[in-house]
């Protein structure tokens, strides 16, 4: 049940009115068995993997709050990782592994006598499994008690909105608000969630869904496309990607604020950043802050040497780039993020921020970008080797400046979509939220959710492709 | 009292919409049915605007909008309706519109892609007819099958703005190219300006072509066209089916393809020139000279292949019997 069709539609009005008609005592229910259908929708039998880890979790958490040996309240911990990561391994990376032992072992000429496993990733498996193994680890250090009712926390997990795709959400928050369920039915929350949502669903379908039309055509046909073709492309593909996903975890964010709930941003206009570093403050918050707090911290963050910092950056990115698909491009993508974070720590390089300079600052956001473009080749390309066609084709010159447009059409409607984007983020969202806008101008986000509407009808592309990040 | 704000909201929300949405539409139908130019629908209203209507109708995919030039064919009445991008059921919508509108031609060439009957879905349903969606109230067989699509397709083509969906600034573009007087007159045909580029793109986009999925005919897909050979042969229309050529083409390839396609037109007694198989024609463009890519050639060809095709068709109509 992808955000993005009638069928959401409904099933999100249906479950925001049993919400608010029954009392707050069954709403935990109401929302769970909901979370259960939205969830089985993609594929019905992966519930049970999804129940196994709340099982896991739950009692994990519950014996670690409860033991005092310091080691048995460890081995539960460890017990609750194992199982989210061995989940994790076998669905998402056997394959891959099996794969590179395969090349491995043809250099020795033995036959590789694992076989391959022909299974499909559960949908949502890489934020689920973060968000429940952040719970244990909270638990665990102490940052918050155990929730001893198994269904408030198997809702923590299965929350439906932010399941598939999240925002990765800790329990210190989301977890809190699912327990208190006292949430009155709130104009203000209401008309702001919905305005979230409006927002979200004319990223994916305006802008995603049409720039994915001429990027697909580029990048699926490498070998013929060169020079500012496959910029263009690549710079497009910065638009979808950022759409996409933004655009869920808005619909995502929105849909839980309708009905009362705060889940954390994810997004802060990161294309306007001045340096990769400010980028990833920007860019997958709720991932970012993940990594930072319970991976780059727990290897000796930035309190040991310079070199194991900066090889802890390193290795934290590397293994985000592996958390988004079980393929050496994503690796080379984390590494190259990782490399730019360590060497701006390196060079201690910090935008001055008293720099008012547009035209400096212009230079800082465009060689940012450009940079993040690099990466995005690797993410988007199919294999290594289509990645490498494609930045090598970019300079060819005979004919560099002659862009292949395909349709003009299309282009025309991709050029609409991200000027709309771009004038509205950088004017209006940058310094103010949809909380803020309902509040001091309200008939100004009326007419504005009005116009978003009317857009989404004329140019929403209707029968668009999934959201990228389902596939992570 | 919170309750009663939020439906009122939701309320006004919905009215102005219903409101600003029949406003629009009025506007953008006008805007539409003034238009004589153009993929969004100019092109149809083009051909339904021209007095007498043509004899000769060409229709298909970029494989004959590119490739067909009206100019080369003895027929004084002819004109090239081929959308690019548009498959078998796109033709067939148009096709039951235009004779529904009693703007049926004498002779339909309608170019078909062996391609697009490989069976590589479990049960296939086109999405290109909803390209017509500005008819689905005008037309049954068009509301059919936009309705196939999916369960929600009635919901989406009841809001009237969403006949413009995906096309509003093509059609503003037209629009402004019909009041300007601007409008190609080359019945319906586009050009393929060669560039230097054209060989490169020829050969490199042969080599990196997708490996064929299956070699197996579609019954499924081959549905549009047998409803296509029912309208023609129920409204006295003379079919006659042809491939465009290819680049290169290796008939081995697509053997069970064009057979199960050889049947079809032999049963039903339609007249099917495939290109790829005419080595006077295929042996004049071998050369990457005359290709834009290995699917479409490059004016230079359009030219040869046009010529050819009109000698062929004064054979087909010196012979007669509507036979191969």
């Amino acid at each position: 049940m992808l955000f993005n069709s009638f069928e959401f539609l409904f099933f999100f009005l249906l479950v925001t009115i049993l919400y608010f008609v029954f009392k707050p005592k069954y709403r935990w229910t109401i929302l769970l068995v909901a979370s259960c259908y939205f969830y089985m929708s993609f594929i019905p039998v992966y519930i049970l993997i999804l129940f196994f880890l709340i099982l896991l979790d739950f009692y994990a958490a519950k014996i670690i709050e409860d033991e005092t040996q310091e080691s048995r309240k460890k081995l539960w911990l460890k017990l609750s990782l194992i199982g989210n990561l061995g989940i994790l391994a076998i669905f998402k990376y056997y394959n891959f592994l099996n794969d590179n032992l395969c090349v491995l072992l043809q250099i020795t000429q033995i036959k590789n006598p694992i076989p391959y496993l022909n299974i499909i990733l559960p949908i949502g498996l890489s934020f689920h499994t973060f968000q429940s193994m952040s719970y244990t680890v909270d638990v665990y250090r102490g940052r918050v008690k155990a929730e001893r009712h198994l269904g408030i926390y198997a809702l923590f997990v299965m929350f439906y909105p932010q399941l598939v795709a999240g925002p990765i959400e800790r329990a210190t928050s989301l977890l809190q608000q699912l327990k208190k369920n006292d949430n009155k039915l709130n104009y203000d929350d209401v008309v702001t969630g919905f305005s979230l949502m409006m927002w979200g669903l004319f990223k994916k379908v305006v802008v995603a869904d049409s720039t994915a039309i001429y990027v697909d055509s580029i990048y699926n046909n490498a070998a013929i496309n060169h020079g500012i073709t496959n910029i263009i492309a690549t710079w497009l593909f910065a638009f979808q990607i950022y759409c996409d996903f933004s655009g869920y975890s808005d619909i995502a964010i929105g849909a839980g604020r309708v009905m009362g709930y705060r889940m954390m941003t994810n997004f802060t206009i990161p294309y306007f950043s001045k340096s990769i570093t400010e980028f990833w403050r920007r860019w997958h918050i709720s991932l970012s802050s993940w990594l930072r707090d319970y991976l780059y911290i727990a290897l000796g963050g930035n309190r040991i040497s310079k070199v194991r910092t900066y090889m802890n950056l390193f290795a934290t990115m590397l293994l985000g780039g592996l958390w988004h698909g079980a393929s050496w491009n994503f690796v080379i993508w984390g590494a190259l993020n990782g490399m730019y974070l360590s060497v701006e720590k390196l060079l201690n390089f910090n935008f001055d921020r008293s720099k008012k300079n547009i035209l400096v600052k212009s230079i800082y956001i465009f060689i940012t970008f450009n940079l993040i473009c690099l990466t995005w080749v690797f993410f988007r390309a199919d294999t290594f080797n289509n990645a490498i066609t494609i930045l090598k084709n970019i300079f060819v010159i005979n004919g560099f400046f002659n862009p292949r447009i395909q349709d003009t059409s299309v282009m025309a409607n991709i050029i609409f979509g991200i000027s709309i984007l771009l004038v509205f983020e950088y004017f209006v969202l940058r310094k103010r939220t949809f909380d803020y806008l309902h509040k001091n101008f309200p008939k100004y986000l009326f007419v504005f959710n009005m116009a978003l509407i009317i857009i989404i009808v004329l140019w929403g592309v209707s029968e668009g492709s999934q959201f990228i990040y389902f596939q992570f | 009292m919170e309750l009663k704000k939020i439906i009122h909201y939701l309320l006004f929300f919905t009215l102005l919409f219903i409101g600003i949405n029949y406003i629009l539409s009025k506007g953008l139908s006008y805007l539409y049915e003034h238009n004589l130019n153009g993929q969004s629908g100019g092109k149809i209203n083009y051909f339904m605007n021209m007095s007498p209507h043509p004899e000769v109708l060409v229709m298909g995919n970029s494989r004959s909008l590119y490739q067909i030039i009206p100019d080369s064919f003895s027929y004084t009445s002819f004109y090239n309706l081929s959308h690019a991008g548009m498959d078998d059921c796109y033709q067939l919508g148009l096709l039951h519109y235009i004779v529904k509108m009693k703007k049926k031609p004498n002779i339909l060439l309608l170019q078909i892609d062996p391609e697009f009957y490989i069976n590589n879905t479990k049960h296939f349903v086109s999405k290109d007819i909803q390209h017509l969606k500005y008819y689905y109230d005008k037309d049954e067989l068009i509301q059919e099958e936009i309705n196939n699509i999916g369960m929600y397709e009635k919901l989406k083509n009841a809001i009237p703005l969403y006949k413009y969906n995906g096309r509003t600034i093509s059609l503003l573009k037209n629009y402004k190219t019909t009041k300007t007087n601007a409008i190609d007159n080359n019945r319906g045909f586009v050009k393929i300006i060669p560039s230097k580029f054209d060989s490169l793109n020829t050969v490199i986009s042969y080599n990196s072509r997708a490996p064929l999925v299956s070699k197996k005919f579609s019954i499924d897909k081959a549905k549009y066209l047998l409803k296509i050979i029912e309208i023609c042969k129920n409204n006295d229309i003379r079919l006659i089916c042809f491939t465009s050529p290819h680049y290169k083409y290796d008939i081995s390839e697509y053997q069970i393809i064009d057979d199960n396609l050889n049947t079809i037109f032999s049963k039903h007694n339609i007249t099917y020139y495939n290109m790829d198989i005419d080595t006077t024609l295929t042996n004049k463009i071998k050369s990457p000279i005359y290709w834009k890519d290995y699917m479409h050639v490059n004016l230079y060809g359009a030219s040869i292949v046009s010529l050819n095709f009109n000698k062929k068709l004064i054979q087909l109509n010196a012979t007669d019997a509507g036979q191969n």
